[in-house]
């Protein structure tokens, strides 16, 4: 072997973690097949909501009375059922390095567990948050065209709408990232991250027992649930956001925690 | 350098490494020898720091593999060339791993081309052959001009072309002043490669030494001397039980263990006794592997007497 020269571009294990995980990203299929799966399913929900919203109030009951939707409404709407594909795209990057034992690769490269967890996380954060953007654009788009004459298109409503859904999609793209290093299998994780973030909230969030409702508000999707649609009970949407926030931190946490405990 | 202090891993009741001390020096390829089960894998796993010792050190340079900042640029390694996403590209994997250490991506083009995989870089790794899998890993391991390189069956499923141009690799590693440590199952491979040998047994060390000594100090390497004259093959004898291991007499040749050619001559000299014969024969170092470890083999096989 020639005797290579070799100048490192940058000091850190951290930013240079980011870089690898970002390369990684971007480097298998899945993630891309992941992302054209999410456009089109939210443009398609979109779609199908804004023709509901057209035929109800053209269909009106007797005593009601039709109302014009914000688009961006379609956008939170169309996320609680494209939330599990977000959250796929996020845990994949976590339990298909177990399921290929490529795990103990990056390990190798960086030695330091905390910062691969950190670096995913990191490299995840901003590509939610646009996942999540795009994909409530699409389906407000969407929704709105179907929906004729009953969308308004007011403009400022519409870009908080989209920010609060990159926000959710993050929240709980980290929260679904963090258990994944917890439960490492891809199917164990998506059942645990399905259950938290749709099915128990939305069980418990329609009860009448308040004890229920409570526990929904507090759980990742409930909380989310409520922050996206601007519920003020059984808590504010500033607390439900810090509800989020603690969620996807606890994740994370418990996830560093585990991996640094464990044998590769 | 990689030294190794009480090291230790168990597993519940297990002990799989048990408190090995150990040096691995630079300039010279060491060879890790051990049945299946010894303990090789899981004393490079925890040089790593992939697991984490229940006992003792193991450092490289001086401290633990996990406090270098760029640590493929300190240790190269391949361990499991299957530890890798099948769906990404060759290159692909080595820029991640390039980036995760801040090694120009330049590099990898270098050594992709230095294990002869230039033709195939966009080609997914999960297709790789086993050997083609393996040329990757060193790739990997050479990734960032380390000074030390720890390779865990590296001629696995290499033709015997690729067999000879990693011992070439290893040799001319050893010779930049790198420290090179590889097991390995071939000992015919190993008697061509190392310069020093680590046979661990059940998770003991069980021999640290020179290939050449390991081989000399094998019952198996023996003196043949004949003597025509029946009385003065007996005087030899006599004497040489003294100071020998063991020595046996067929017809009018003396099998001699645990002595050294030049002295049975110098004896025979001494003694005035007239020889026709006067030779070594050396034990192989698969012969003199198999009694070192006789007692250690883990999935051992009865043999029928």
């Amino acid at each position: 072997m020639s005797a290579a020269v070799i100048t490192p571009r940058i000091i850190g294990g951290l930013p240079n973690a980011v870089r690898s995980e970002w390369t990684k990203l971007w480097t298998v299929r899945s993630s891309w097949l992941n992302l054209a799966a999410g456009v089109l399913l939210s443009t398609l929900l979109g779609m199908q909501y804004g023709w509901g919203l057209a035929y109800d109030n053209s269909h009106l009951g007797p005593g009601e009375v039709a109302e014009k939707q914000p688009i961006g409404h379609f956008g939170a709407s169309v996320i609680l059922i494209v939330q599990v594909v977000i959250a796929a795209f996020a845990l994949l990057t976590v339990t298909s390095e177990y399921a290929t034992g490529s795990i103990r690769s990056t390990l190798q490269w960086t030695p330091v567990r905390r910062y691969v967890v950190l670096a995913k996380a990191a490299v995840l954060a901003p590509v939610l948050f646009g996942y999540g953007v795009v994909v409530a654009a699409l389906a407000s788009v969407a929704g709105g065209l179907t929906a004729g004459s009953w969308a308004d298109w007011e403009a400022a409503g519409f870009v908080t709408d989209l920010l609060s859904v990159g926000f959710y999609a993050t929240a709980a793209g980290l929260f679904s990232a963090g258990i994944a290093w917890a439960v490492r299998s891809t199917a164990g994780t998506l059942t645990v991250a399905f259950l938290l973030l749709l099915v128990v909230p939305l069980m418990m969030g329609q009860s009448s027992l308040r004890a229920l409702v409570w526990t929904s508000a507090l759980l990742p999707g409930g909380a989310g649930q409520n922050y996206l649609t601007g519920a003020t009970d059984p808590l504010s949407p500033v607390l439900s956001a810090v509800v989020l926030i603690a969620w996807a931190v606890g994740g994370l946490a418990l996830g560093a925690g585990v991996l640094k405990r464990r044998d590769a | 350098m990689i030294t190794l202090e009480g090291l230790t891993k168990r597993y519940g009741a297990t002990t799989a490494v048990d408190s090995l001390d150990l040096t691995i020096s630079p300039g010279r390829v060491t060879g890790f020898l051990g049945p299946n089960g010894a303990g090789k894998s899981t004393t490079m796993r925890m040089i790593l720091g992939l697991d984490s010792p229940s006992d003792g050190t193991a450092l490289v340079d001086g401290r633990p593999y996990a406090e270098w900042p760029r640590p493929l640029t300190k240790v190269g390694a391949l361990l499991d060339a299957k530890a890798l996403h099948p769906r990404r590209s060759a290159r692909g994997h080595l820029v991640a791993m390039a980036r995760s250490n801040g090694v120009p991506v330049s590099r990898v083009d270098e050594v992709l081309s230095i294990v002869g995989l230039d033709a195939v870089t966009r080609k997914r790794a999960g297709q790789f052959s086993l050997g083609m899998g393996q040329r990757l890993g060193i790739a990997g391991a050479l990734l960032g001009d380390p000074e030390v390189l720890m390779f865990d069956e590296p001629v696995n499923g290499l033709d015997p072309d690729g067999v000879r141009w990693v011992r070439e690799l290893m040799r001319s590693l050893a010779a930049e002043g790198r420290t090179v440590f590889v097991s390995s199952h071939l000992m015919s491979e190993m008697q061509l490669t190392a310069d020093q040998l680590v046979v661990i047994g059940r998770g003991r060390l069980i021999a640290d030494a020179a290939v050449g000594d390991v081989i000399a100090g094998s019952s198996r390497t023996t003196i043949v001397v004949r003597v025509p004259d029946p009385a003065q093959l007996a005087v030899l004898r006599d004497r040489l039980t003294a100071e020998a291991e063991r020595v046996e007499t067929a017809d009018e040749r003396l099998v001699v263990t645990g002595v050294p050619a030049e002295r049975v001559g110098d004896l025979a000299h001494a003694l005035g006794v007239r020889l026709h014969e006067l030779a070594t024969e050396r034990a192989s170092l698969e012969e003199a592997y198999m009694e070192l470890t006789a007692d250690s083999v883990e999935y051992g096989v009865a043999v029928a007497s």
